[in-house]
């Protein structure tokens, strides 16, 4: 009897969390239609400000986890099964890095977009994004998992260490290939300050940054919003299994 | 050979780092900078409201996402279902958030909202390495105590929590790095200049690039960092004295 109720109080608890997170979805999908989705027509229309910002998003976002993927898998091999002085520490920067907070290493992003000539273009904040740590971080611990006769039986088969890396690696890591690309698309998806700092020409500026400027309480603001967040939701929803499986690994050692 | 080309990308990348941070370190050596930004008033505002920011909110994302992971852990039919759904609020977009936020909770104060939202936000990632830890702990403890007439809530305490201290510890390091990414809903919220309760270090950084203004941008930087790694130091090292003490 007591245990059951406990089993009660969990579930009533878990699941108004649940409600608590997904509310502000429900609300700004509400709200959007509320004269009847005219606002997405004149979305659609007559901003086309908002689509152009639109536009950047998207391309900023899916160059910027690509790249993030192809860099990180060849640094988290290595990390995770080559052998090699000093990796310890190496890793530690790393993670050092990935822990330090973004103001921090906004100022020398500045300064590299200043000095190589990318400051106020996309290129400016997708660089920073496909080198972050983080998404070498994710791939290293989901690599470490990987035994390593699966490994070694592969490298006697095949002599060729890349032949071992596409045939090999390449499938068996899919789920944390995924994990990571959504997980850097979300972040660039989101980034707010960064673009802030980076980019100066309206034109330039993601979709993060101008669905702000959009008067409070407007409907086209929240149908903009859905349109916003439906893709990294849409993300979300198709790939959940792998996101799981790759945030597995999430852990330090 | 392809080790060597392997290993340069990420070496080019601490390079990239580190050298642009030494190139401004040497620059400015001496000790000017560092007590005209410490004697600063802003700073001090700054440097205080994150610190009561983070002696809030740490605390509290961590003890809502223990107990909600222990909660998920315990109806462990719908895990996948339940880590997935709480994971939802860290792809979700933070503009979006904050405009349904403005709508219905804009006479807030500024400071109860930002913890609420933090909560909400980041939340998703404690509880994703809580649970899995939780799901990966060998139940054979947990039933020999059961045996032995413990009651749910001392196995939790003297069982289930010490068991996943690596993972309570990297959640929290998490933590004190997501409470810096606040500044994001913050701005999205409040502007550049926003209530003196919620003016935090990232308002003073970020202001300060507005006026490009890099000696006190960089030394308090610095500062910042030093402090947070202090922090983080003192935390990993507190738990190996713990865990030197149990063992």
């Amino acid at each position: 009897m007591k245990k059951k109720l406990l089993r009660g109080c969990f579930i009533g608890f878990v699941f108004a969390m649940i409600l608590i997170i997904i509310a502000p979805v429900i609300l700004t999908v509400a709200l959007s239609f509320e004269d009847g989705g005219k606002s997405y027509i004149n979305f659609a229309v007559w901003e086309p400000a908002h689509l152009h910002a639109l536009v950047n998003s998207i391309g900023l976002s899916f160059i910027t986890a690509f790249g993030a993927v192809l860099v990180s898998i060849p640094a988290a091999f290595v990390f995770a099964k080559v052998e090699f002085k000093g990796r310890g520490t190496l890793f530690y920067l790393y993670v050092i890095v990935m822990i330090m907070p973004f103001q921090v290493t906004l100022l020398p992003q500045y300064i590299v977009a200043k000095g190589i000539g990318t400051y106020d273009s996309l290129i400016a904040l997708i660089l920073p994004g496909i080198f972050a740590p983080f998404s070498v971080f994710l791939m290293t611990q989901n690599l470490k998992m990987l035994s390593n006769d699966v490994l070694e039986y592969a490298r006697l088969d095949t002599s060729s260490i890349f032949h071992v890396l596409i045939y090999i690696i390449l499938p068996l890591m899919k789920p944390a290939i995924i994990c990571t690309s959504i997980l850097v698309f979300s972040e660039q998806w989101n980034a707010v300050a960064e673009p802030l700092i980076l980019i100066e020409t309206f034109r330039n500026f993601p979709m993060a940054v101008i669905l702000n400027e959009i008067e409070i309480g407007d409907v086209l603001g929240f149908s903009a919003a859905t349109v916003f967040m439906a893709i990294p939701l849409l993300l979300f929803i198709i790939y959940n299994e792998e996101l799981l499986d790759g945030m597995a690994a999430y852990q330090l050692k | 050979m392809g080790i060597i080309v392997l290993y340069i990308i990420p070496f080019i990348y601490v390079i990239y780092y580190s050298l642009v941070n030494n190139a401004f370190t040497n620059k400015f050596v001496g000790f000017d900078n560092y007590i005209s930004v410490w004697n600063n008033e802003y700073f001090r505002l700054a440097l205080k409201n994150t610190g009561r920011f983070m002696l809030t909110a740490v605390p509290l994302i961590m003890l809502y996402s223990i107990i909600l992971s222990l909660a998920i852990a315990y109806l462990s039919r719908w895990l996948r279902f339940l880590k997935s759904a709480f994971f939802l609020s860290i792809v979700l977009p933070s503009s979006a958030i904050t405009l349904v936020w403005n709508l219905y909770f804009s006479q807030c104060p500024p400071f109860e909202s930002l913890l609420v939202i933090y909560l909400w936000k980041y939340s998703g990632f404690t509880i994703m390495i809580l649970t899995t830890a939780l799901a990966r702990m060998d139940a054979a403890q947990q039933e020999a105590a059961q045996i032995d007439g413990a009651g749910i809530f001392r196995r939790t305490f003297y069982i289930t929590l010490p068991n996943i201290i690596p993972a309570l510890l990297f959640s929290f390091i998490l933590s004190i790095v997501s409470a810096f990414k606040i500044y994001r809903e913050s701005y999205l919220l409040y502007g550049y200049y926003p209530d003196d309760s919620v003016y935090m270090l990232q308002n003073y950084l970020n202001n300060h690039f507005m006026k490009l203004n890099y000696q006190n941008i960089s030394t308090a930087a610095l500062s910042f960092s030093v402090l947070l790694y202090v922090i983080i130091a003192a935390v990993l090292l507190l738990e190996k004295k713990w865990r030197d003490s149990v063992e």
